[in-house]
């Protein structure tokens, strides 16, 4: 049976070969995996394929496999966030203060220009152009509070 | 207080913590140990973590700045007061440095847990400590700690100390209101963030010049003094490993310190607290250069983020320590009783993302996890469930581990960052197995500017094929157990989900 997942926002393909309760048999990019499911419990599993035991963690789509995390979602949920494009905008990674704006509309930036100073969490933050380009819009002055993932420049 | 004057003992029954999170969760488990009740202090937002229901008793501060909260002493004195206590631990942060409210809380009758409100101050300020440690014999970086804070007379000064220079708030610590300065024409931009970074962090824009070393090492002596005049050191550790001028590894031994340079250390660190008459536990800080020669940077006059390194190599419980001396207590050892026995290491567990500029970030802790390993300790301020705000410092939890060797130490503290995960929120935790794992950090190459050095070293890895296909059977045998084809959402996990949910609203009675 063949499967879709979206692993780290990449679409991976598998073709599921036998499987039972506690054992899956699958193919992936040419090659043939046996896992067994050994115990299960508080949202945690242990696989074992080849001989070797790896610890799961897991809490909703998040998987953390031997130490390192995966976001594993199914393919309808997530094509939206796959298709992000950048438009150019400068968001605010996290609510915070601007404390200080170091460009003005038409001032031409390339990426990595430092566009303004943001305080969150007590710390200064330089947020940086993404792409190279003329200041269109500065959206925020000097001490406003913003909210995270807002916009806060147009460069175009 | 004088040496040989009489020392009245008098026992702690209740101690009100003036702080929050993983540090009055630890200071509460000693007080139990001791047979001592404690009281908690808390803000609207933070009703549902778990320092507001720990102790014996707890008090809401109310809404609003920290101002309003965590730093208004008048309220905590009052809720202090009116509950019955009899002593205040202050912690880290917040006001563990504020000679007013160690004053205010001696004159409202309680037991300080800290040093007198005269070290505070003496220490606390960057200038009249330098000055103080000098009288003393003890080595500190050539700088200029005037009162002409003007522009161009600093700049004139930074020429004079020669380039690199490190501006520094006066009032600073945690690197707010920090900046290296490699050429003069950079002077100006960074003399006005170190500033307004200043005023921002400590409501006080004086700032310092020092001469910029640049491959130093951060190493710090732990010191604890009783009030008969016994002054004794707690040997070193190493906190080189730093981003955003805050350490992220810290461990004792430090690979670098000899035996020699240890005496001589702990000597100077000795020669301070006997100097100054100090009270309780401080951290006095070092920084070390290549050729050996030690300077003294500044002396932290609290309980510090990483005294369980201490803890884990002496033994001791320092918060233990604090108390005992707070109740006028003798310190019960002599220095030659002290061993620091096998290699500890510490890291910081930080909600931030390390592969882009450390950008502290927010979210839902879905998941804390727990470790299996034995000598390995998680001072954890939150339970799955909890939201980490902007409200706070981003630090989620500290793990440590012992181990006779400092690689069992390094390879133990890998396994447990594979087990504690703090699902939801993005951590640091990859990052920091990425710097244990580094073969540089196993021989102890570990210099201040070690996140810079080895940036590139540093970055994620591309996990393998194999990871892959085993994050997939997960998802294979995960979506089996929900009952969806393809759909890998846990069930098992949904229902613990719902159980925080419903619970929220009972813990905001």
């Amino acid at each position: 049976m063949k499967k879709q997942f979206v692993i780290d926002d990449e679409i991976v393909d598998v073709e599921v070969v036998d499987e039972s309760a506690s054992f899956v048999l699958f193919n992936f990019e040419g090659e043939e995996y046996s896992v067994n499911l050994g115990a299960l419990q508080d949202g945690k599993m242990v696989l074992n394929m080849k001989g070797k035991n790896r610890p799961v963690i897991l809490a909703d789509t998040h998987y953390v496999v031997d130490g390192q995390e995966f976001v594993i979602d199914a393919p309808r949920r997530s094509r939206k966030k796959i298709k992000s494009v950048d438009h150019g905008q400068m968001k605010s990674p996290m609510p915070g203060k601007i404390l200080k704006i170091l460009v003005k509309v038409g001032d031409e930036v390339v990426a990595g220009t430092p566009i303004l100073v943001m305080e969150a969490m007590k710390m200064e933050h330089t947020i940086k152009a993404s792409k190279a380009g003329t200041v269109l819009q500065i959206h925020f002055k000097e001490g406003d509070q913003v909210a995270g993932g807002v916009e806060l420049v147009n460069v175009k | 207080m004088k040496n040989n004057s009489k020392v009245e003992v008098k026992k702690i029954n209740k101690i009100l913590i003036a702080n929050r999170g993983e540090i009055a969760l630890r200071i509460i488990q000693t007080a139990r140990e001791m047979g001592i009740k404690t009281v908690t202090i808390f803000t609207e937002e933070e009703r549902g973590l778990p320092h507001c229901t720990a102790g014996d008793e707890a008090f809401c501060l109310g809404a609003g700045s920290l101002k309003d909260t965590y730093l208004n002493q008048a309220k905590i004195i009052e809720i202090a007061r009116s509950c019955g206590a009899d002593a205040v631990h202050p912690g880290y942060g917040f006001l563990s440095e504020k000679s007013s409210f160690s004053k205010l809380v001696t004159a409202s009758g309680l037991i300080f847990i800290g040093p007198s409100s005269e070290s505070i101050d003496l220490m606390g300020d960057k200038k009249s400590s330098k000055i103080k440690i000098q009288e003393l014999g003890v080595p500190s970086i050539p700088g200029y700690h005037g009162d002409n804070q003007e522009m161009s007379h600093l700049c004139k000064e930074a020429c004079r100390l020669g380039f690199p220079v490190l501006i520094k708030a006066s009032a600073g610590g945690g690197g707010k209101g920090m900046r290296i300065v490699n050429f003069e024409s950079e002077f100006q931009s960074a003399f006005e963030g170190a500033k307004r970074e200043a005023l921002n962090s400590f409501g006080d824009d004086t700032v310092l010049l020092e001469k910029y070393i640049t491959s130093p090492r951060h190493i710090e002596i732990q010191v604890m003094s009783d009030k008969h005049g016994n002054h004794f050191h707690l040997f070193e550790r190493e906190c080189s490993i730093q981003r955003r001028y805050q350490k992220i590894v810290e461990e004792s031994p430090s690979p670098a310190v000899t035996p020699e340079l240890r005496a001589q250390m702990t000597a100077a660190a000795l020669k301070i607290t006997s100097g100054i008459n100090y009270i309780g536990a401080g951290t006095i800080e070092l920084i070390l250069d290549t050729d050996e020669k030690f300077y003294f940077l500044e002396m932290n006059t609290r309980l510090q983020v990483e005294h369980p390194v201490t803890e884990m190599v002496t033994g001791l419980d320092l918060v233990r320590l604090q108390i005992l001396v707070a109740q006028g207590e003798k310190l019960p050892f002599k220095q030659e009783d002290l061993k620091q026995a096998g290699h500890a290491i510490e890291v910081r567990l930080y909600a931030e993302d390390p592969d882009n500029d450390f950008l502290p970030s927010i979210g839902t802790i879905k998941k804390i996890g727990k470790s299996t390993l034995l000598h390995t300790r998680l001072d954890c301020g939150y339970i799955d469930g909890n939201e980490v705000t902007i409200s706070f410092d981003p630090m989620l939890a500290k793990l440590i581990s012992w181990g006779e060797t400092r690689d069992l130490a390094a390879d133990k503290l890998i396994l447990a960052l594979n087990e504690i995960v703090f699902i939801g929120v993005k951590t640091n935790r990859d990052y920091l197995k990425r710097i244990l794992s580094l073969s540089e950090y196993r021989q102890g190459i570990t210099f201040t500017n070690f996140v810079k050095t080895y940036e590139d070293k540093l970055k994620p890895k591309k996990k393998t094929k194999e990871e892959i296909a085993l994050a997939i059977a997960a998802a294979l045998f995960s979506s089996k157990i929900n009952g969806h084809n393809g759909n890998p959402a846990n069930g098992e996990i949904k229902k613990s989900a719902d159980v925080w949910s419903s619970l929220s609203g009972f813990r905001n009675i």
